[in-house]
């Protein structure tokens, strides 16, 4: 049987009236801007000149070499810092889980910290440390008897310079998540595991990691987001996007379109692509999700 | 067992002094002289710390304004965030409405929208009214993320509904129990939530580097101009400015780590 559920109309008055302030900053900076830039997403040239395009513009981004280049230099950047800091902040974590360990807390507040700390910041102190000259990273190298490096001039290296300082950068937050991943994981299993006399490696492999797959997504969620946000201050500050488009991300490109060469048509369009990208990674999340949850966490 | 603790505490201790060297780093840098920073091998400890730099770069940038702009920047939406993502919350869930689950829903969905994604329409938008380079441009877009509405839903969705029922059958309206009830047992939330989003704000860079220009612009903006500058600034004199961005969100750190970390731990643990 279905029961019809009634409202009090008091009660959803003043449910709108609590809503109230959320719902008019979301349709006044959030709704009605995006509706706005899709319509001129939809124009093309600038100016006295400017007429209807349909997705003329959405074409040429298409065809556009820069567009591709900085898709792709983003999808490594995020791909590439995702799994490394990923597989870091798994090995800390499963490190401090262990009930014996003294200091815990002091090693977690030590590894965390470089996670609140203005990307402006991070990225003037490690453009200094990558510095050819005068860096210390070729210091070290040349100490222990390797060559110096081009860091941040050579094109090969530029992108994985960035993806160095955001592993720096986010290893103790993904830490920190991973932590309570495991820490609110069923005691039962394990004891179950010790009678039937399965080691370290087999505890983590069978049962450890298939139970954190709700933390491992969550963690590459919010991983790709960063990924797609951080970087735009990473690349402005350490490499200008350069050498060459190296280090042009996506969001950079979009900056660089709509407030260096004013073309907010153009800007607003790869606006709108970048979105419905990161719509259907979080679309496959979601899906992902609701698959893998073994009855857990809700 | 005892090889495997050795093993913990090194891996642990390596990966603190990579984590804490760029900070003893920069202080010590924002201590040298600019010919020990320029020096060839680099200068781990200054000769003698040159704290007259703190003082000096003082008066070559309005640092302090930078330093007030950014609070009244942070501070605001914060404030912005509390009172929507509260006000919200409560009703998402402890009213019953038609679309309520619209709404949960369309909130969430704002975390894909940074201001980095909208930063275009936004501009734009705001340029419109008008509203570049003021404060209520810089700040009001920002008074409500999906993020916030989210942390404090799961919160209060924990809470008893029984103590509200009870006041409502007493006749209390739902202003007061919002106020006098779920106010006082939402504050660990609202710490929570309040501390992320300063901190957030705090460092945040590219809304501010489109919206403010001039004496208008945030400590954040205002260090990365010393690097675009026409004039070449030494890296001891950033290393400076960049410490007044730094201590205060390393002191709420130390201060509030608890909380802070207990809070992102919760916002991944749903």
């Amino acid at each position: 049987m279905k029961l019809k559920i009634t409202y009090h109309k008091k009660e959803w008055v003043s449910a709108y009236l609590f809503l109230l302030p959320a719902i008019v900053i979301l349709i006044s900076f959030y709704i009605i801007p995006f509706i706005m830039g899709f319509v001129t997403s939809l124009y093309v040239g600038r100016g006295m000149g400017e007429r209807f395009g349909w997705f003329h513009n959405y074409y040429w981004l298409v065809k556009d070499v820069a567009f591709w280049n900085s898709l792709k230099v983003t999808l490594i950047f995020t791909g590439g810092f995702t799994v490394v800091s990923g597989i870091i902040g798994l090995g800390l974590a499963l490190l401090l889980n262990d009930p014996k360990l003294k200091f815990v807390n002091f090693f977690k507040a030590t590894i965390f910290v470089p996670y609140i700390i203005a990307l402006v910041v991070i990225g003037l102190v490690w453009q200094y440390m990558f510095n050819d000259m005068f860096g210390v990273i070729n210091y070290f190298l040349t100490s222990i008897g390797l060559k110096r490096l081009l860091w941040l001039k050579s094109s090969s290296l530029a992108l994985l310079s960035l993806i160095i300082i955001q592993v720096w950068y986010t290893a103790g937050f993904n830490m920190v998540l991973f932590l309570s991943g495991l820490q609110a994981l069923p005691k039962d299993y394990y004891d179950a595991a010790q009678v039937d006399g399965a080691g370290g490696w087999h505890q983590l492999i069978y049962i450890t990691i298939p139970l954190l797959v709700p933390t491992i997504i969550f963690v590459v969620l919010i991983s790709i987001l960063n990924g797609f946000i951080n970087v735009f201050t990473l690349a402005k500050i350490v490499t200008q996007g350069g050498p060459i488009n190296a280090t042009n991300v996506l969001i950079l490109y979009i900056y660089d379109l709509g407030f260096e060469r004013l073309n907010f048509p153009l800007a607003n369009a790869l606006t709108y692509i970048t979105f419905i990208m990161l719509a259907l990674f979080s679309f496959v999340q979601y899906k992902l999700q609701e698959k893998t949850i073994f009855g857990l966490r809700k | 067992m005892k090889g495997r603790k050795i093993f913990s505490y090194s891996i642990l201790i390596l990966f603190s002094i990579m984590m804490g060297f760029p900070f003893f780093y920069l202080v010590s840098l924002s201590l040298q002289s600019s010919q020990e920073a320029m020096r060839i091998p680099p200068t781990f400890l200054p000769a003698i710390p040159r704290f007259i730099n703190y003082p000096k770069v003082l008066s070559r940038a309005p640092l302090l304004l930078y330093l007030r702009n950014s609070f009244i920047f942070a501070g605001l939406t914060t404030l912005g965030v509390l009172i929507t993502a509260s006000l919200a919350s409560y009703a998402l869930t402890k009213l019953r409405f038609p679309g309520r689950s619209f709404w949960t829903l369309a909130f969430i969905f704002t975390i894909l929208l940074p201001p980095a994604v909208r930063i275009v329409p936004l501009y734009t938008f705001i340029a419109k009214l008008g509203w570049v380079n003021t404060w209520q441009g810089l700040i009001l877009p920002l008074t409500m993320t999906g993020f916030t509405v989210f942390f404090m839903r799961q919160y209060l969705i924990q809470i008893p509904s029984e103590p509200i029922e009870a006041a409502r059958i007493d006749g209390a309206s739902e202003i007061k129990i919002f106020l006098q009830i779920i106010m006082p047992l939402c504050r660990p939330a609202i710490g929570t939530v309040a501390l992320l989003n300063f901190i957030f704000r705090w460092n945040g860079f590219l809304w501010p580097l489109v919206m403010t220009h001039g004496k208008n612009v945030p400590l954040t903006v205002g260090l990365a101009s010393f690097q675009s500058s026409e004039q070449f600034v030494s890296w001891n004199i950033v290393a400076v400015a960049a410490m007044f961005l730094t201590i205060p969100s390393l002191l709420l750190f130390l201060f509030m780590q608890k909380y802070i970390i207990r809070g992102i731990a919760i916002g991944a643990g749903k």
